[in-house]
């Protein structure tokens, strides 16, 4: 059974809007699943469908085989969820949050554990009305860690944490995957996916672009190794009609620039080069980015890569 | 009530309490009760400590709405539009847990505050004869605390219906208006009444003699809920204490009961129904 499934599910705002159209999306239990997409492309909707706080126009979601909006105490009781646009409760402390969320789900976790653990044991007393965004999202997290959920979801979980904080949200994303909880998380940045999911989806302008693994979308067809080349003899003019594995060259006086599409084809095109007597002097390899990739498939966008 | 609700319940009136908010606005209830009401002790109007008491709920009587419109116009939507609700919804919580959660947290702090209030005013009632009708005094102050349960519950029921906060203030201060001290019912509900009823809108009906009041006029008069509780505090009093309170005609006054449990119970069944299919974004 798909810690997520999606069939059809659409969402349209008023007649003319229309948020996510037609999703078909599968989550595995235990994976790391990315949702990534530029702001605005229904990722956030997609979550709140998935949450129930926004109903779907048509299709259908099942959250641990269960629909979330006729079952959703028992869907609640088994996800934590770090939603977009939440807040907490100014008067507060962080220590009775995290114990509130306790309470919700009547078990006896300890909020100093948990609260150790997001890196907030040293603002435990303290009311969460003067946290900053990023201590905010450090608590939020931790009451969503509360009673070991089995399915994490996470809208734009980074958002407002500095490196560090970052880093400690990787390694909780981590952890929790290996304590066999599927993680679903959306973000807007290629970098913060790449790092931690084992699967990617990309959805734009409310339908889903591709679902691959992380390598699985660095080896797709646009995706290229650039041999970069620095030959001595800048009249050399090697030709690689041979190699079915060159897409394309460019020379810059000494440089050369080769776009092989199978990686392993490296070596022919050096020897190919070097046997019309020039010699190579220097090498370099430009990999094709995630984060082009990911602009590629979400072209035409312009808030893309924002932080 | 499910668990759920109770932990919300828990968390939501310990969170006005921190706030100080609940001893605010008792100070303010009793500042604005016990001047008048002792004034009244000892004069012509009252005769001794039974009849203060039954007048109790009358110090009340434009204060109880006003009381339950602070104390939960925001309720939910107040958590719906800061997001708070959020992160309730990762926990096993529904929509209705939420509601039902904050409607019990909300009659209790109004019926915490009446009741602090109602103890003033009985004080004042203990200096002024130097006794206390005490089940008379239970009865009363249960009526008055009943009371602020229906307007809150009604307040909790416009909360839930409403998007914004903006709107859950503007549907109470619009009932508050027609049915409080401004008397647009009567200017409007009852002529149209008198209309449906007599065929004209001024049937000779005045307002202050009872003997012109045909029978029409005794039901429509109770649709109105501030209307029932200063009309009914007579009838419940004499339940106790027949010297102090007038029984009346008892199917005018059932009728008002039912008015005023329909009050609590529709509103908030339409404004949860409506909060129930809403989006919450």
């Amino acid at each position: 059974m798909p810690s997520i499934e999606t069939r059809g599910l659409t969402k349209r705002f008023g007649d003319d809007f229309v948020a996510v159209d037609d999703l078909d999306l599968t989550v595995e239990p235990g994976e790391v699943f990315g949702f990534l997409g530029p702001n605005g492309a229904g990722k956030s909707t997609t979550i709140n469908m998935l949450l129930d706080f926004v109903r779907p126009t048509s299709g259908s979601i099942s959250v641990l085989g269960r629909d979330p909006q006729t079952e959703q105490r028992a869907v609640r009781d088994r996800i934590g969820i770090l939603p977009e646009g939440y807040s907490l409760y100014d008067r507060l402390s962080a220590r009775k949050h995290v114990k509130f969320a306790a309470d919700l789900e009547d078990c006896a976790t300890d909020p100093d554990t948990v609260l150790e653990r997001v890196g907030l044991a040293d603002a435990a007393d303290r009311t969460a009305g003067g946290f900053s965004k990023g201590m905010a999202q450090r608590l939020a997290l931790g009451m969503a860690l509360v009673d070991e959920p089995d399915l994490l979801i996470l809208d734009e979980p980074s958002s407002g944490l500095d490196p560090n904080g970052a880093r400690t949200m990787r390694e909780i994303v981590r952890a929790e995957a290996d304590r066999g909880a599927t993680v679903f998380f959306s973000s807007h940045i290629m970098e913060q996916v790449e790092a931690v999911c084992d699967r990617v989806a990309i959805i734009n302008d409310g339908e889903l672009v591709t679902v691959d693994t992380v390598d699985g979308l660095r080896s797709a067809e646009d995706a290229t190794t650039t041999l970069v080349l620095t030959v001595d003899d800048i009249a050399v003019n090697p030709t690689f009609t041979d190699i079915d594995a060159v897409a394309g060259v460019r020379r810059d006086g000494g440089t050369l620039r080769v776009d092989c599409t199978d990686p392993a084809a490296k070596a022919q095109v050096i020897a190919a080069v070097e046997s019309t007597g020039a010699t190579v002097t220097d090498i370099d390899v430009e990999e094709t980015s995630l984060e082009e990739i990911f602009a590629s498939y979400t072209a035409g966008d312009a808030v893309k890569g924002q932080p | 009530m499910s668990r759920a609700a109770l932990t919300i319940a828990r968390r939501d009136f310990a969170d006005a309490a921190r706030s100080k908010f609940l001893w605010g606005v008792t100070a303010v209830l009793i500042v604005a009760t016990l001047p008048a009401f002792n004034g009244l002790l000892g004069s012509q109007i009252i005769d001794d400590a039974a009849d203060a008491a039954a007048f109790i709920p009358l110090s009340f009587e434009f204060y109880v709405t006003p009381l339950a419109m602070i104390a939960a116009y925001r309720s939910v939507v107040g958590e719906r539009s800061s997001g708070s609700l959020r992160l309730l919804f990762g926990h096993p919580v529904t929509r209705r847990d939420f509601v039902l959660g904050k409607t019990l947290s909300r009659i209790t702090l109004v019926v915490t505050v009446l009741l602090i209030a109602t103890a003033a005013l009985a004080a004042a009632i203990f200096a002024a004869y130097g006794e206390l009708p005490l089940l008379l005094l239970v009865v009363v102050a249960a009526y008055v605390a009943a009371y602020g349960a229906v307007m809150t519950t009604l307040t909790v029921g416009v909360s839930a219906a409403a998007e914004t906060r903006l709107q859950s203030l503007t549907g109470m201060l619009g009932l508050f208006l027609v049915f409080g001290p401004f008397r647009l019912w009567n200017d409007l509900a009852i002529p149209a009444a008198a209309l449906l009823f007599t065929g004209s809108t001024s049937p000779g009906i005045s307002q202050v003699d009872p003997g012109t009041w045909p029978t029409w006029y005794l039901y429509v008069q109770r649709l109105n809920p501030m209307e029932t509780f200063t009309m009914s505090h007579g009838f419940v009093a004499g339940l106790v204490d027949s010297t102090s309170g007038s029984v009346g005609d008892t199917t005018v006054q059932l009728f008002g009961f039912c008015v005023l449990l329909a009050w609590a119970t529709v509103p908030l069944t339409l404004g949860f129904r409506r909060f129930d299919h809403a989006d919450l974004d």
